[in-house]
């Protein structure tokens, strides 16, 4: 197999592999899965919000994923790893999912929104932007934009430090789709200026010399 | 601008065949705004089968109970506005044409083609046309063909695909539908900018948790009581 399409085959492995733990760890608060090959096997880094829920009773949840990356994804001798997520409120994924679970669960999607902004705002986010679009019976159809802080949009920001997220909720009068956007704190401001300290150091170089010389 | 010399100026009627289960308050400043462009003595809303309902668009047009499909219209004089329809709306179509159908439906993104499935399909030899390649609202649609009756050609009319309507300093609605400019600004009912700042949130949080429908006609009803046709 030509190493093109090898990569394409993995990537797309991967892809199926996310899907499916984001189904099956909805209620563990799933944020996502990094793959590396060791030598040993295949390593399976599963990063969660409540990592004993993935974990299991005694391990059994992780048993019987391992089994299933095995069996149906066709994992040579995976090893999972369930890593707890540092900051829930500045995940993507956890947002995108407590936003579903409290539509589920009654709570208008403006609330949840409101909640998940200002939780992330006082995490320490740069910037968030949660998109809701839907049809509802006898309104159109509609996408209702929240909005806090800074988003790069396009460019090398926007790929290195906003994480991203997607996901659907089927309610009983139609169906809600669920984006979230967030910039992480430790992202620099774009329109941040910063001096840099060699410059002091040449100044007093200077000094020193007119002094010597003076 | 190029406004054809239209010789006749008849009178064309502006038909909505109302297909919404229910007539919602959206819906509702929307046929109010269709009916405030073409004048309350030009708009006929069909199909309009519940008796409040009806007892409420009389306040802004004709109104029949019954569907356009039993109505004894000549085909040949209709014009179905259909966003899956071949061929764009111009002014030529007037000529002949003394009805404008508009599907009094509030629109998914994508569109479904509900149109077509609930209204075009049943009169083969009425013209279908559409007003590009972009789905309008229903006031909207109403303005575009009124202008194209008028001699305009759709090229000539502005419009402005996706409108954002910001609440305040977080949220914004965006609706991504094709909305004719009138001085620059989208052609939309100020009473429903007023009803999506104030109102919709409290009607929608209504709905979803009580599962019923607040209706223009200050009535409340049941979701599963409005089946959607398709």
């Amino acid at each position: 197999m030509p190493l093109r399409n090898q990569i394409i085959q993995e990537k797309l492995k991967k892809v199926a592999i996310d899907e499916f733990l984001e189904k099956e760890l909805k209620r563990a608060g799933y944020a996502g899965v990094e793959i590396m090959k060791t030598p040993l096997g295949t390593r399976v880094i599963i990063y969660a919000e409540r990592t004993g829920m993935v974990i299991g009773k005694r391990g059994k949840t992780v048993r019987e994923l391992t089994q299933i990356l095995r069996e149906q994804f066709g994992i040579d001798n995976p090893q999972i790893e369930v890593v707890p997520v540092d900051n829930p409120d500045l995940n993507a994924k956890i947002i995108a999912a407590r936003i579903a679970s409290a539509l589920q669960r009654g709570v208008h999607f403006r609330r949840a929104a409101y909640a998940a902004i200002r939780r992330a705002m006082e995490a320490g986010a740069r910037g968030i932007e949660i998109v809701i679009g839907g049809k509802l019976v006898s309104e159109r159809a509609k996408h209702v934009k929240f909005r806090a802080g800074s988003i790069p949009k396009s460019g090398e920001p926007a790929y290195k430090y906003v994480d991203e997220a997607m996901m659907e909720v089927l309610l009983k009068p139609g169906v809600y789709g669920i984006k979230v956007k967030i910039m992480r704190g430790d992202a620099p401001k774009i329109d941040e200026i910063s001096i840099k300290e060699v410059l002091k150091e040449v100044e007093s170089e200077k000094d020193e010399e007119s002094g010597a010389s003076g | 601008m190029k406004v054809r010399n239209f010789k006749s100026q008849k009178q064309i009627f502006f038909i909505i065949e109302h297909l919404e289960p229910v007539l919602s308050k959206w819906l509702w400043y929307e046929y109010k705004h269709a009916a405030e462009i073409v004048g309350y003595d030009k708009i006929i809303f069909t199909n309009v089968r519940d008796a409040n309902e009806a007892r409420k668009l009389a306040e802004i047009g004709s109104v029949l109970r019954f569907s356009i499909k039993t109505l004894p219209l000549d085909q040949n004089a209709m014009i179905i506005l259909d966003p899956a329809a071949d061929k764009e709306l111009c002014p030529e179509d007037f000529d002949k044409a003394a009805f404008i159908v508009i599907g009094g439906i509030l629109g998914d993104h994508p569109p479904r083609g509900r149109t077509q499935q609930l209204l075009s399909k049943f009169f083969p030899r009425a013209a279908k046309r559409n007003l590009g390649k972009h789905q309008f609202s229903i006031d909207g649609a109403t303005y575009m063909a009124l202008m194209v009756s008028k001699g305009m050609r759709l090229l000539d009319i502005p419009v402005k695909v996706g409108v954002e309507i910001q609440l305040d300093d977080i949220t914004s609605i965006e609706l991504p539908f094709a909305y004719p400019l009138v001085n620059g600004r989208p052609f939309i009912s100020d009473e429903l900018i007023e009803y999506l700042k104030s109102k919709e949130m409290l009607d929608e949080e209504y709905l979803l948790r009580t599962g019923k429908v607040r209706t223009a006609t200050g009535e409340e009803k049941y979701l599963e009581d409005l089946m959607d046709p398709v």
